[in-house]
């Protein structure tokens, strides 16, 4: 059964029977807020998303629910949930960085942040190595400006010229205009 | 403000792990957005949930899920190992890996140990290297721990994990400071201060023997 026609399916699962829940979200949170947080980078929002998931989906799934059935299910309503963020906050509509354009298996040990991984890993590869480097400096080694400007050689001016530009180009926008 | 202008804040707000100012985004920025999103949001080992997160939201759900109230029900033992466990893990990183486990905790908010199920005492440092009475960084296999002498002599062992993001702390003379985010404990391991919904650094197993002092690491 692919995703989608599983979320629809236990979709229809009704309100009243709640009992239970804490299995199901006990055994999904931490594949539930990776998920959310692959697809929103920081944690204050990966904590509201998560929690605005399982609000959602807890009354409408069955305790009963195979694994497989639970998991589409949270996933499917962590998808719709993040769409929203996204349109409410930032009156944006999901692109391919945040979102499989085609459907992704399921993540090996729960690891839900492995697709987004491997999407950035070759979009990283795309760029031209100062540009990946500098990403990857910043952004997945969390170095401030001044390490990254240290570990690349260059003046603390010169990184965040080059910070701005990678992540243009990563975002497939041309050179600046200004 | 100006697109530029307002998309930098947005980018350094999701460098610093702090919630992003939100704002109507024309086409060019969503990329711009959701770009730097998806980089942020590929960082391995710091997308766990906080067990302080897990546990608060299932408190939440009770409260809304449930007829029952909350006070009727037993303890929620299988609550605090998987919250224990997930501290655990970004505690003691590949430590858990490799056979150590987080000992029961009393509450969510106590600190825990770190244990190794199959240890050796392994030296660290001398106590001469404590003798100026200040706290000193050790390495020990996978074990990044902070030895604290103590004032009535004896050596304590705490992790130098940072419990908010995994990163190594560095000791002060009176805090351990990380240098990641600012987060800080004191010389027991506790929080200084609640921003970062850290728990406490798990203690570690030490002793003194004779000049030696020692701690118990797979």
């Amino acid at each position: 059964m692919d995703q989608e026609s599983a979320a629809s399916r236990l979709r229809v699962v009704g309100a009243e029977d709640t009992s239970g829940w804490e299995d199901l979200y006990r055994a999904h949170v931490v594949a539930v807020y990776r998920f959310v947080f692959s697809r929103c980078g920081n944690r204050p929002d990966a904590e509201d998303i998560t929690a605005a998931v399982f609000l959602r989906a807890l009354p409408r799934l069955r305790p009963t629910a195979s694994e497989g059935e639970a998991r589409a299910y949270l996933r499917a309503t962590a998808r719709s949930v993040l769409a929203e963020h996204w349109t409410t906050h930032y009156g944006a509509e999901l692109t391919e960085y945040n979102e499989d354009l085609a459907p992704s298996p399921p993540a090996a040990g729960g690891d839900e942040g492995a697709g987004n991984r491997r999407r950035v890993s070759s979009l990283l590869a795309r760029l031209p190595d100062q540009y990946r480097r500098v990403l990857e400096l910043r952004f997945l080694r969390g170095l401030s400006v001044r390490e990254t400007a240290h570990e690349m050689e260059v003046s603390v001016a010169n990184a965040k010229v080059l910070q701005w530009r990678a992540l243009r180009r990563a975002a497939g926008l041309g050179e600046e205009r200004s | 403000m100006t697109p530029r202008r307002r998309t930098r804040r947005f980018v350094t707000a999701l460098l610093r792990d702090r919630r992003p100012p939100r704002f109507e985004a024309d086409a060019e920025e969503a990329r711009l957005l959701q770009v730097a999103t998806a980089l942020r949001g590929a960082r391995t080992a710091t997308d766990l949930p906080s067990a302080e997160f897990v546990s608060g939201l299932e408190e939440q759900l009770r409260a809304q899920l449930d007829a029952a109230p909350a006070a009727t029900r037993p303890p929620s033992r299988r609550g605090f190992l998987i919250g224990g466990g997930i501290a655990a893990a970004a505690a003691a990183g590949v430590a858990v890996d490799l056979g150590v486990r987080h000992t029961d905790q009393p509450d969510r908010a106590a600190q825990g140990e770190l244990v190794p199920s199959n240890g050796t005492w392994r030296q660290v440092a001398t106590l001469a290297d404590l003798a100026d009475g200040r706290p000193r960084r050790f390495s020990a296999g996978p074990i990044e721990g902070v030895l604290v002498p103590q004032p009535g002599g004896g050596v304590h062992a705490l992790s130098a994990v940072c419990t908010h993001r995994g990163c190594l702390l560095e000791a002060q003379a009176a805090q351990l400071l990380c240098p990641c985010h600012g987060a800080s404990f004191d010389l027991q391991g506790a929080p200084v201060d609640r921003e970062y919904l850290t728990t406490p650094l798990p203690r570690l197993r030490s002793r003194v023997v004779d000049d030696r002092v020692e701690v118990l690491v797979v």
